[in-house]
């Protein structure tokens, strides 16, 4: 430790240690590594320890990489330090990343500039509340699947805040502290669909899956679970698969009526008709809110309106059936998995605008 | 392996020169981020007396990313699935870099104290728990003897 830093709870560390810690620490705020405490302002350089450490460093001498190390660690927190960009700006140029109520995108809130990742790729504005997972592939599921059961919520509350949030957000979000952000975000309700996103994909993990890794791999244990009957002694009783939806309908009642009501009377195994149901009813306000929404949104995305018919033609006559299982659902259903599928593939288009192959 | 960082080589040391008791890991040869763990059930618990394998892997971004922990033994807890996942505060939003493997592994063996079925990972298991507790005792008991007994 050759540049100790104080956090506002007291706690002592390394400069470049701590300012590594709060880069990659994805929750909605920043806390102490020690207490967490939540830290609102940024911690201050320690001079008192410091000179205690310049004192055992010259009595204990240090060997050339080590003193090396040192140079390097003071200079950077003195460029930092100079250039105003101490612990990479987590204090001061941070952003929420805010879910386009239109297309289902992640926006920075500083500048409507599409996110993906962490950081802004316009105004580099650290986001907040963008969670590591979303990078990782499976996630193009989770994203849809959440932000769909995320607006349908919001919908159902007659909420029409997304495209508030982002207004709200335009120039005064450089001067707020990351703190208020979080605080909003904990307090409001529906205070930006990304965070409601976060909470809810937390929530989901937790009681379904329980970990990053996809659904996939929770259903192959529970497959693996058919196969081990003898071991877990599984009851085959239908009404056993109740038991984790009320589960999960006492933790989750925050997702308003519409996901209770769809996930009533539902076993796990059917939760694909229920992103269905899910995905119609945002289907329906998508078609119903898009005139007025596309016609006052002003951020760029270049020919997206152009393209969205010949787009959803071209799913629905090459692809549309792909994601069907057939079996369990009538022709209404696949009627509707066809509108999921288009939904999902516009989405992505503009999301991961590479993986598409048209 | 050339860059093991200091922390890790500290924390390595002080395991295996000051083991916690009845929690063991051993950092396998060829990779020094991977530590083949065993931890004793705690006492009064249903896991009593048995010893469980676990694997623990240091990610490229440790401290600031949490050890990925996962039972190898089979066990009977709501908590963890059958794959051996592991739901734990401290593995996922609540890690902190203060924390160090010792620490984790605790946590763990807290966890098999301390079963929490309100806050599931194994769904079927964490039913049991909550509907007849004294069944799922006894199953996590039998479970303990089958898999976990120390030879």
């Amino acid at each position: 430790m050759y540049v100790p830093v104080m956090t506002t709870c007291g706690h002592n560390y390394c400069y470049d240690c701590l300012s590594n810690w709060l880069v990659s620490n994805n929750a909605n705020e920043l806390t102490c590594p020690q207490c967490r405490t939540p830290l609102k302002d940024a911690p201050s350089l320690n001079s008192a320890l410091q000179e205690l450490l310049n004192t055992v460093i010259e009595i204990c001498g240090l060997n050339d990489t080590h003193d090396l190390l040192r140079g390097q660690s003071i200079t950077q927190y003195k460029e930092d330090y100079e250039n105003e960009t101490l612990f990479k700006n987590v204090f001061k140029n941070t952003a929420v990343a805010v879910v386009d109520d239109d297309d289902g995108v992640a926006r920075c809130s500083n500048c409507h500039w599409e996110v993906e990742g962490d950081v802004c790729p316009h105004c580099s504005a650290r986001m907040r509340n963008r969670s590591r997972e979303y990078d990782e592939d499976e996630d193009e599921e989770a994203l849809s699947d959440t932000s769909e059961h995320d607006l349908a919520t919001l919908r159902s509350h007659g909420h029409h805040t997304l495209p508030g949030e982002s207004d709200e957000s335009d120039s005064d979000y450089d001067s707020e502290e990351p703190s208020s952000h979080a605080a909003r975000h904990r307090f409001a309700p529906f205070g930006s669909a990304r965070d409601i996103l976060n909470r809810i994909n937390a929530q989901d993990r937790r009681h379904i899956s329980g970990d990053e890794d996809d659904m996939g791999s929770d259903l192959d244990s529970f497959i693996d679970d058919d196969d081990q009957d003898d071991l877990h002694s599984r009851r085959t009783d239908p009404n056993e698969y109740d038991d984790p939806s009320s589960i999960r309908k006492g933790k989750t009642t925050s997702h308003g009526p519409i996901l209770l009501s769809s996930s009533e009377d539902e076993d796990e195994s059917e939760g694909d008709e229920e992103h269905i149901r899910l995905t119609q009813e945002f289907e329906n306000s998508v078609r119903n809110s898009h005139p007025e929404v596309g016609g006052s949104d002003d951020i760029d995305e270049e020919g997206e309106e152009e393209e969205e018919e010949p787009n959803s033609d071209y799913w629905e006559h090459h692809d549309g059936g792909g994601f069907v299982s057939g079996d369990s659902l009538d022709m209404e259903d696949i009627d509707r998995a066809q509108r999921k599928t288009m939904a999902k593939k516009r989405r992505f288009r503009v999301v991961d605008d590479t993986d598409d192959e048209e | 392996m050339a860059s093991l960082p200091k922390r890790i080589i500290k924390e390595t040391e002080r395991l295996v020169s000051d083991p916690v008791p009845g929690i063991t890991a051993i950092p396998h040869e060829e990779n020094l981020r991977y530590f083949q763990v065993t931890v004793e059930g705690p006492e009064q618990s249903p896991y009593e007396n048995g010893v469980f394998n676990l694997e623990l892997f240091l990610p490229d971004d440790y401290p600031m990313e949490a050890p990925k922990v996962r039972f190898l033994t089979k066990i009977y807890h709501p908590n963890i699935d059958r794959l051996g996942r592991i739901c734990l505060d401290v593995l996922k939003n609540n890690w902190s870099p203060a924390l160090q493997i010792r620490t984790v592994l605790l946590s763990v063996q807290a966890l098999l104290a301390s079963p929490n079925p309100n806050d599931p990972l194994a769904n079927d298991v964490a039913e049991e728990w909550l509907q007849n507790e004294d069944n799922a005792i006894a199953k996590a008991r039998e479970w303990t003897n089958m898999y976990a007994s120390k030879q």
